[in-house]
């Protein structure tokens, strides 16, 4: 009778029971392709587009976390203790998610976060101060999300490549900083600067080679008040932190990276997807392709290149996707203003 | 022949507040011409601060117009029938105050209680309102020699804004005069939903100081000196959107000042008129990395004559726009002399025509030229127009980007109005299309760069209706309106992205309706009022969209003797609404005003 009374009591609570009003997809994340939006400046949220082989899901943040938006401006994100890190940095936070159901873990406080990499098993993010006069290379406690250090650089820390116990650093910065033409040069065993690299106006990017020699890419300086005064951009081969190769390039060259035999190098100039070849780089350079993108990545796989465009800015962009001789594979519609492309395979 | 041509050198610019209905000075009689548009065009909407606690309580009230608050600039902008708030000359004295340098004047900035005559134009005459007369037209002014109360008024709201006013009114003998003074402080303080979280919102810290003169001297019983001074300060913060962090600070000051002197001569046959004035404008925006400083100096002269018996106007302008700004690389001038003619035509009682041009001449180049032709016929009325728009300096100059063979802008208007008077019913509708050619929009030429371009081909087509009733119920008083507008603003040809074309322009809507009553008495009145605003796209391809708006507020006014209150509760509906994305407005909140005329 007894046994009867726990089944009906059973039954009747599970036809009373609430039942969460969620439309996220039960799927694993953790491997895949993700397209960083910004979204709108100063009126909008980041998303995420996630691809993987033909699937394509659009805002997958929102879809997993009902009634969450990342925030303004997501910047970049990068795979590191079974947890994504997605920097948004207008919102001044790291958004951490759960990489298999992309579920929200929580947050990290940080002012304009921009770009992460990952040294020696540990997580590192560089930042922006509020009046964007100096940068951070922050390290991230990824168990109890916070940030357990954080060194000061001058100038407004950027990309970052690693490489043996040492983190390079691009400094985007004017003219009239200090450090307006270095690398810096961190050191993650003891957790210092060490040094800094001199090179170009406004390094910009920085990309290894086979050879275990670091590219950096300078922009040089844009002046907007006087476009005359602008200055050249120039491209570096840095060989045991010294210079041994520089060249230069127009004023605006960005975004630099190495398809993954690691001899051919890639930029964006203007309107051009440009390549340069690590054995002549003295030759001149080759434009590949052409369009106005707002940045690149190469597939670490199959060597596919994928080009984010921004359109105006105001609309759905879109990644144009090509294979290694440049002809067209695929277009897929992305979020506002795709920033970023991670590979997670 | 040269008689003829020394008096047309000889220009008149007509104010509307002097050509209404017969004026008497004195013993001469003056017969009067209708508003300088002409016999035609009348006011669509004029502002009266007894039923408008603010002037965007105003703009949103006409019906076509979406009223964007909060906007990402911090600016209070009006888009009326789909065109921009650049589109839509802003004239004060007859010189059009939106600024010089991006075309946009914050609308929320005008003082309302100060000026006793400001009207709403939905077409206007464009070839008289000048250049960027795309949009209708949008007069402040005061009536200088009307008798008008001296008040004044002290107003407070929930969300801790608070304003006060004083206006003084009088004349003595040959002098009539105006002076008021506008102060307020407003917080804009809320809470709103964001991330399943409450938040409090501590929108704006605006302070606002206005400072208005207006007096006029009869030197003879045919002549009028009038002057007018609009002193304006505003130091506030500009909103970011929920989405930002709340350490990004953006911060304006505006400081403006604006003179105005005009002469008035008349005799038996004609009104000469004469007027100069001059404006100071200075907006400091300081944000993260960002600094600017823009200080523009207007000049602006007028000179005219209007043949009463044979009704003629010929006006002739000169505007210099000086602007020194620490983002030009130089100090950048523009100079533009306009002529313009008006000749209305009464067929017969019912039927009249006004016909009207207008050549600008900028930087000793030819503009396009400028035509309006409006007719009425009893109660049909019709207006087709031709007009352009000037880049903003901004366009053409900006360091990097600005585009110095950017192209006007070049519309084309067409409007038919017919209003249906019934014994207890007044319909009002209104059909219209309208179309804009090289439209000018930025976009980007490098990922960090942008630059202005001659974009797309927008037309704008849309009808309004409006129906009022008002009956009595023993000594009491009904009034119900309602009103309903449809608008399509879409690129019909874009010359960057084909894929844009046929897409409704962002922040339009498509539907707007509003339906109101109002309950009247002796010494108060109730009211309620609903007004729906549907979907607008907030992305140029429509993949992004606003949810529609639906909201209901309440007005209760009392008056005993010369004191009058007013209380207003808005959003009843507790609604979470957004004009742009992001940025959260106020729910449920009141506002409560209180006047005294003397």
């Amino acid at each position: 009778m007894f046994n009867r009374f726990i089944l009906l009591s059973l039954f009747i609570a599970t036809l009373f029971s609430c039942t969460k009003d969620d439309n996220s997809i039960q799927k694993d994340y953790s491997r895949g392709t993700f397209i960083v939006n910004e979204g709108l400046f100063n009126s909008g949220t980041g998303t995420i587009t996630y691809l993987n082989d033909d699937e394509q899901i659009d805002d997958i943040f929102e879809l997993q976390n009902p009634g969450l938006v990342l925030g303004n401006i997501a910047q970049s994100m990068i795979f590191h203790d079974n947890k994504y890190f997605i920097a948004v940095n207008n919102s001044a936070k790291i958004v951490v998610v759960n990489a298999v159901d992309f579920k929200y873990i929580g947050e990290i406080p940080v002012n304009l976060p921009r770009y992460f990499v990952n040294s020696n098993g540990k997580l590192y993010v560089t930042s922006w101060s509020s009046d964007f006069t100096s940068g951070f290379i922050n390290l991230i406690d990824t168990k109890t999300l916070t940030i357990s250090k954080s060194t000061a650089i001058q100038g407004l820390a950027e990309k970052m490549l690693s490489k043996d116990n040492n983190v390079y650093i691009t400094v985007t910065a004017s003219e009239w900083d200090p450090l307006n033409h270095h690398v810096v040069v961190y050191d993650t065993q003891k957790e210092v600067l060490t040094g800094t690299i001199e090179a170009g106006d406004n390094t910009n990017d920085l990309a290894l080679d086979k050879n275990g020699d670091i590219w950096l890419l300078c922009s040089g300086f844009t002046n907007y008040t006087d476009p005359g005064l602008s200055t050249d951009g120039s491209i570096h081969k840095i060989v045991n932190n010294k210079v041994a190769f520089s060249k230069k390039l127009p004023n605006g060259c960005q975004k630099l990276v190495v398809n993954n035999n690691k001899s051919e190098l890639y930029y964006l100039n203007g309107s051009s997807v440009i390549e340069l070849n690590i054995t002549k780089p003295d030759e001149d350079s080759k434009a590949v392709y052409s369009g106005l993108f707002y940045n690149l990545a190469i597939h670490p796989v199959n060597d596919n290149f994928y080009l984010l465009n921004a359109k105006d800015f105001q609309q759905k962009g879109e990644l144009t996707i090509l294979n290694k001789d440049f002809k067209q594979v695929k277009n897929v519609t992305t979020g506002i203003i795709p920033a970023f492309v991670y590979f997670n395979n | 022949m040269i008689r003829y041509l020394t008096l047309v050198c000889i220009l008149i610019y007509v104010t509307q507040a002097e050509l209404k209905g017969q004026v008497w000075l004195d013993t001469i009689e003056i017969k009067g011409i209708k508003p300088f548009y002409g016999l035609t065009i009348q006011p669509d909407k004029q502002y009266n601060d007894s039923i408008y606690a603010h002037i965007t309580q105003f703009l949103r009230d006409i019906n076509g117009s979406q009223v964007q608050i909060s906007t990402p600039g911090g600016l209070t902008t009006l888009l009326h029938r789909g065109f921009g708030n650049r589109h839509l000359p802003v004239l004060w004295q007859g010189l059009n105050i939106q600024n010089t340098l991006n075309g946009s004047y914050d609308l929320s900035l005008i003082p309302g209680f100060l000026f006793d005559n400001i009207n709403f134009y939905s077409t206007g005459n464009p070839s008289l309102s000048g250049t960027n007369g795309l949009a209708g037209a949008l007069t402040i002014n005061n009536n200088t020699f009307r008798h008008t109360q001296s008040e004044i008024y002290i107003k407070s709201s929930s969300l801790q804004n608070y304003d006060a006013g004083l206006m003084y009114a009088g004349s003595k003998n040959k002098w009539h005069y105006k002076a008021g003074i506008q102060s307020g402080y407003h917080s804009n303080r809320f809470n709103y939903l964001y991330n399943l979280k409450k938040y409090n919102r501590h929108s704006t810290d605006l302070l606002q100081n206005n400072i208005v003169v207006n007096t006029g001297y009869r030197v003879r019983e045919n002549q009028t000196l009038q002057a007018d001074i609009w002193w304006q300060y505003a130091d506030r913060i500009i909103p970011v959107s929920i989405t930002s962090s709340a350490s990004t600070k953006q911060h304006q000051k505006d400081n403006n000042f604006r003179s105005a002197l005009s002469y008035k001569y008349y005799t038996q046959h004609s009104v000469w008129n004469a007027s100069a004035v001059y404006s100071r404008e200075y907006l400091h925006f300081e944000a993260p990395a960002v600094d600017s400083k823009a200080k523009t100096n207007v000049y602006f002269f007028n000179a005219g004559w209007t043949n009463i018996n044979r009704p003629l106007y010929i006006n002739f302008q000169h505007r210099m726009d000086v602007s020194n700004s620490n983002f030009y690389t130089q100090r950048q001038e523009r100079n533009t002399s306009s002529v313009s003619i008006l000749k209305p035509i009464a067929w017969s009682d019912a039927f009249q025509t006004d016909i009207s041009f207008r050549q600008d001449i900028t930087d000793k180049i030819f503009m396009p030229f400028s035509w309006t032709l409006s007719a009425q016929f009893k109660s049909l009325q019709w207006i087709f127009a031709r007009n352009y728009s000037l880049p903003g300096l901004n366009d053409l100059y900006w360091p990097t980007g600005g585009n110095p063979d950017l192209k006007t802008e070049k519309a084309f208007k067409s409007e038919i109005k017919y209003t249906w008077d019934f014994k207890f019913l007044e319909v009002k509708s209104a059909i219209y299309a309208n179309l804009v050619d090289n439209w000018i929009q930025w976009i980007p030429f490098r990922n960090d760069l942008w630059t202005p371009v001659n974009q797309k081909k927008v037309c704008s087509r849309g009808m309004e209706l409006s129906a009022k009733t008002a009956f009595n119920i023993t000594k009491s008083r009904i009034i119900l309106q309602a009103d309903y507008a449809f608008n399509r603003t879409t690129a019909i040809e874009h010359y960057y992205d084909p894929k844009l074309k046929n897409k409704q322009l962002i922040y339009v809507p498509v539907h707007k309706t509003q339906f109101s009553a109002l309950f009247k008495k002796s010494i108060f009145d109730l009211g309620l009022e609903y007004q729906f605003t549907g979907i607008r796209y907030d992305a140029p391809d429509e993949t992004g969209k606003l949810t529609a708006v639906h909201m209901l507020n309440f007005k209760s006014s009392l008056w005993l003797d010369s004191h009058s209150w007013q209380l207003q509760i808005f959003n009843l509906l507790q609604q979470d609404y957004y004009w742009v994305r992001f940025y959260p407005m106020p729910g449920l909140n009141a506002e409560l005003t209180y006047k005294y005329h003397f």
